[in-house]
């Protein structure tokens, strides 16, 4: 084995450490990518769940729903069984930095650069005299002065030092808050420590006694919840003494159920955003093929000079596979350190994406899980290994003393070739029964997408042979000679060049694919946002930056705003968190009677038809909005395609207490949120005895002729002081969905640049390896007069071909791809089926990033020809 | 006296051996008039193939003088000694030195279409030259599907295509087999006698040397002794 080592591998390894590195370079950009998505989504999970685990302390069950009474802590407190029961009030507040707030003058939204500049900070208010058996968060009620003033003084609140450090707070300065849509006032009372009991506290916790939480949020009817902790021998007794004494509106829960719901929504989005990060890997086990095979070819008499001398194929084989271990743990050892660099970015994307779609806040830190770390080094040896394993094989079918010229390996190559097609057709069949699968999650629309991405990497290289043969056979006119050239070289070197063709067409086509994902789903958006979002100017409150479940607007603003002048009429939007059919949604209240006359909503299938996709004739907007005010319900696209709910079915709606019975009428399109909305109207659900509360948001509709912008100043008056509002123009808004939209899919960007930038080095790799093959032909072009520029131009034409070719077939196979990912992966993950769109500005830019990562490749060849002598290379062998 | 087509005078040429510059050509001097066909003997390291190298402008003398048909290569930057030699010199290498990728009517067609001229009409050149070599039926033959001496036919084929001033020949028999040097050697000698062709050719073969008009031998970087060879079969154009 050593000796097999040092003839055929140190030296090549000592000459040229390229040889090693760049496939190491491929590899370990697929594990960084892995790595990085991995650990930012579980972190952004992980820090979410850890945070509720740590103030769940100690807590069994808990008591939950819309009006906690404030004294029901104390009567559970004395059920036998029950150890403790703490009541607890819990907000997400937005800080704001000292003197942001500049009155209702101020530019912007209500708040200058409120929206920006605000950290959410979560207020925790307990009783600390019922807390010690549930959790310990360092405000110990022993300090007799301390806990005075805790309970005491309005506004204290104990903050963890953490979040202290990092706004460069002390214990007596004031806090500038914002809890849901109202400006309040609070001071740091003392700073929680670190770590309690050796469990950290969590970043951004700011703990407050029940009553001063109760007045931050301006909520004085009730708690939000009790969290109990029973004896485990009395647990059931207990429970049935609990529930003896809840009242109406409440209910018993889990602790754990709110995390487990945000893993659950985040789910989709993490899935997707894993899928993709594999891109990269992929595209590089095609590059370690390339570049074994390449190395096995340009040492094959070597090799068959070792099998002469008595070297076994086991032991050729061993020396390959061995060759790309040490490849394969190079490129992991650096893919892992790359990786954990690229992690804190990607989590701050992923965290900003939970925050903007699912209302996921706090600060989240990175945890380095080893199993994520074990995982992606598996994955990237064993990719590597299964990359390496036809080469090697190759190499260990040298026979002894084999001394096969450039074209017979040629003619095994093209031989090889022949069997793209054959393995390609069962690959396209494994993807028609994955898209015919019914299963309903996901899973099977990747299958399809890896069968059909194989399956157009084997068919490339042929398709390629031919493409070629036709072009070398037309005739064209002066001019064209170095691109006739350039394409006869590719044709003759298509063993080195097919397997780069190959990596660099499944890299284009994910970009494809994703592009043409994306510009349709920007195009439905915006379709869906000029007709849903009609307003003139829109409010909402600046604490919905920070808590999207709980912030609601005062709730006799909409009046007050009605009142203002300019103003037509104003709509409310009131939206609960709700569970129909075992899945997470929202309840959401409209004012019917303003929507029909404003809006024009895009219906799917209306109360005269059932289920079918698109604008159905009978689907009457109008006869909707009457069911809706009958107290019929809407149900959003993504809830009927995740729970089959249509026109004429009954749901149950849980809202956690209470329950409603609704009669769907219709499934309208809504992109504002994966987990669907049931939509019923306010005044029909008041009907139904229920109550979502104060506004989420409001509409204004302004009276003809009245600017916008006079009414946005208006409304920031009304605020003055006390209120802090977002106030929107309908343009406003607008680019905002359209932004938050765009930051959504920055991190799939980045992901495709990773895989076009493996794909490059393997389009690197093939050039280089086809440069040092070709030197002494590369001489004699000199010498016969090609020049510096021709040479030059020769190598852009070989590198321009191979980008085009790939393009082309990445369009095709990157149109299919999209195809999947809209009509199967994007409805079954998301519930939304989108039009397919082709985003011609998409598919043109590809090609220019195709050419891009060719040209890229051609520069280091380029430069390297440069500085060769080329005379002596005319005589060599 | 004839036209000189080639002049070198007092060229000098020194190659680095680790750090130290070894001298190849010390001050070589020489003429070939059109139509002469001179064979460079002399043994390996006197500068048979440095001369070459120099006269095709493949590398520039430490000093002295080149020209060709009356072009200082020294007074011409990188693009245009390229296009020189593109145009007014036919090479000739001792391994043939095709295109593997292109077929023989491409490979000798190259120079011309390099040069710009309309394809149409360089392919046709192209194809009369094959005729010419007595390869016209292997016109779209690849050169890994060719023998040696047919490759080498291509190859003088190919340096006839822009009806250059010279012909360097370096070794041009000497990864051939006797039969198919000797007949190499007729069809450089058939350019000289019936075109009036000019060539330089570097050997180590005395069979090839005396197929010559003139041989001159080479020793330490200088011309030791010059010695007729055949007879032209018919007088030089000139």
């Amino acid at each position: 084995m050593t000796s097999i080592v040092r003839l055929l591998h140190w030296p090549f390894w000592k000459r040229s450490p390229l040889g090693v590195l760049l496939p190491a370079l491929g590899v370990a950009l697929g594990v960084a990518a892995i790595v990085a998505v991995d650990l930012a989504g579980a972190s952004a999970v992980e820090s979410f769940g850890d945070t509720l685990r740590r103030l769940d302390g100690r807590t069994t069950d808990r008591v939950t729903g819309t009006r906690v009474p404030d004294g029901l802590a104390r009567r559970l407190a004395e059920i036998p069984g029950v150890e403790a029961a703490a009541p607890v009030v819990e907000r997400m507040a937005l800080v704001l930095p000292p003197g942001a707030w500049s009155g209702p003058d101020a530019e912007g939204d209500g708040v200058p650069g409120g929206e920006r500049d605000g950290d959410p900070l979560r207020l925790l208010g307990i009783d600390p005299l019922a807390e010690r058996e549930v959790r310990s968060l360092g405000v110990e009620p022993d300090d007799t002065r301390l806990l005075r003033d805790f309970m005491g003084r309005p506004g204290a609140l104990a903050v963890s030092g953490a979040f202290l450090d990092r706004h460069g707070l002390e214990v007596g300065d004031s806090l500038e808050l914002v809890v849901g849509a109202y400006r309040r006032s609070a001071f740091v009372l003392s700073r929680l420590p670190e770590e309690v009991g050796g469990a950290r506290v969590p970043e951004d916790l700011a703990v407050g006694d029940v009553a001063t939480v109760q007045e931050l949020a301006g909520a004085f009817d009730g708690v939000d919840r009790v969290d109990l902790v029973l004896a485990a021998p009395e647990r059931e007794a207990a429970l049935a003494s609990v529930r003896a004494l809840l009242p109406t509106g409440t209910r018993l829960e889990r602790p754990g159920a709110e995390a487990a719901r945000f893993q659950r929504t985040l789910s989709a989005f993490r899935a997707n955003v894993r899928a993709l990060s594999y891109l990269a890997l992929f595209v590089s086990f095609f590059l370690i093929y390339n570049s074994l095979l390449l190395s096995v070819l340009s040492r094959r008499q070597l090799i068959g000079v070792a099998r002469c001398v008595g070297a076994t194929r086991a032991q050729v084989l061993r020396g390959w596979l061995g060759e790309a271990l040490v490849t394969g743990a190079v490129g992991v050892a650096l893919g892992i350190g790359l990786g954990l660099l690229f992690a804190r970015p990607a989590l701050r994307e992923v965290s900003r994406t939970a925050s903007d779609l699912y209302g996921a806040t706090g600060a989240a830190t990175l945890s380095i899980v080893p199993g994520t770390l074990l995982k992606a080094a598996v994955l990237g040896l064993s990719f590597t290994l299964l990359s390496a394993l036809l080469p090697a094989l190759e190499a260990a079918a040298t026979p002894p003393a084999h001394t096969s010229s450039r074209s017979s390996v040629e003619a095994r190559a093209r031989a090889r070739r022949r069997w793209g097609p054959m393995l390609a057709l069962p690959l396209l069949g494994a993807c028609g029964l994955a898209l015919g699968w019914p299963a309903s999650g996901a899973v099977p629309g990747y299958v399809a997408a890896v069968c059909l991405a194989l399956a157009a990497a084997l068919l490339v290289p042929a398709a390629v042979d031919l493409l070629l043969a036709a072009f070398l056979s037309a005739r064209f006119g002066k001019g064209w000679s170095l691109l006739r050239m350039a394409a006869a070289n590719i044709r003759a070197n298509m063993s080195r060049t097919g397997v780069a063709l190959a990596a660099l067409t499944i890299a284009l086509s994910m970009a494809v694919a994703m592009g043409t994902l994306v510009g349709s789903f920007r195009a439905e958006l915006e379709r869906w946002i000029e007709v849903s979002v009609r307003g003139d100017v829109y409010v909402s409150p600046l604490g919905l930056e920070a808590d999207r479940q709980g912030a609601t607007l005062a709730p006799d603003l909409p009046e007050r705003l009605r009142a203002l002048p300019g103003v037509a009429e104003v709509a409310t939007y009131r939206e609960r968190p709700a569970v129909v059919r075992g899945r997470d949604t929202f309840l959401a209240a409209i004012d019917t009677e303003v929507a029909r006359r404003r809006s024009n909503w895009s219906l799917l299938s209306g109360p005269s038809s059932v289920g079918s996709r698109g604008a159905s004739p009978q689907a009457s907007p109008d006869e909707f909005f009457d069911a809706l005010e009958r107290g019929e319900a809407g149900v959003s696209e993504a809830l009927h395609r995740k729970t089959g709910v249509g026109p004429g079915d009954r749901i149950e709606v849980s809202l956690g207490a209470a329950a409603l019975s609704l009669t769907v009428a219709g499934v309208y399109r809504d992109y504002s949120t994966e987990s669907g909305v049931v939509l019923v109207d306010r005044r029909a659900l008041a009907r139904h005895g229920v109550d979502l509360g104060p506004p989420r948001s409001v509409a204004l509709y302004l009276r003809p002729g009245v600017d916008p912008a006079t009414v946005v100043a208006s409304v920031r008056r009304t605020g003055g002081s006390e209120l802090g509002l977002i106030v929107r123009t309908n343009q406003e808004l607008r680019s905002r969905a359209l932004a938050i939209f765009e930051r959504t899919f920055a991190i799939t960007r980045v992901l495709q640049m990773i895989g076009l930038a493996v794909a490059a080095i393997g389009i690197l790799g093939a050039l280089l390896a086809m440069l040092l093959e070709r030197t002494r032909e590369l001489a004699t072009l000199r010498a016969l007069g090609l020049t510096r520029r021709q040479l030059a131009a020769l190598f852009l034409g070989e590198s321009t071909l191979l980008a085009t070719f790939a393009w082309l077939f990445a369009l095709v196979t990157g149109g299919l791809l999209a195809w999947i990912l809209l009509s199967v992966i994007n409805v079954r993950s998301f519930g939304w089926a989108l039009d397919y769109r082709i985003p011609w500005t998409t598919w043109a830019g590809s090609l220019a990033a195709s050419l891009a990562a060719g040209w890229a490749a051609t520069l280091w060849p380029l430069r390297r020809l440069g500085r060769m002598d080329l005379v002596p290379l005319l005589r060599d062998e | 006296m004839l036209e000189a087509m080639i002049r070198v005078h007092d060229l000098r040429k020194s190659f680095l051996q680790g750090d130290r510059p070894v001298p190849v050509l010390r001050g070589l001097d020489l003429r070939v008039g059109r139509g002469e066909f001179v064979a460079l003997v002399g043994r390996s390291g006197s500068g048979k193939s440095t001369l070459l190298n120099l006269v095709a402008g493949l590398e520039l003398p430490d000093a002295g003088k080149v020209e060709v048909n009356g072009v200082d290569l020294g007074a011409l930057d990188d693009r245009r000694r390229t296009v020189f030699r593109r145009d007014s010199i036919g090479i000739v290498f001792q391994l043939f030195n095709l295109i593997p990728a292109l077929p023989a009517l491409d490979n000798v067609a190259l120079p011309g279409l390099l040069a710009g001229r309309p394809r149409t009409e360089v392919e046709a050149r192209a194809l009369e030259l094959l005729a010419r070599v007595g390869l016209a039926d292997r016109a779209r033959a690849f050169p890994d599907q060719l023998s040696g001496g047919e490759q080498q036919r291509v190859a003088t084929a190919r340096a006839l295509i822009n009806d250059p001033a010279v012909i360097l020949a370096d070794e041009p028999t000497g990864n051939l087999d006797s039969e198919s040097g000797e007949r190499t050697l007729d069809l450089l000698r058939t350019l000289v006698d019936q075109d009036g062709q000019t060539i330089l050719m570097a050997t180590h073969d005395p069979a090839a040397a005396r197929r010559s008009t003139r041989i001159v031998t080479l020793a330490e970087g200088k011309v030791r002794e010059e010695l007729p060879g055949e007879r032209l079969a018919v007088p030089s154009r000139a």
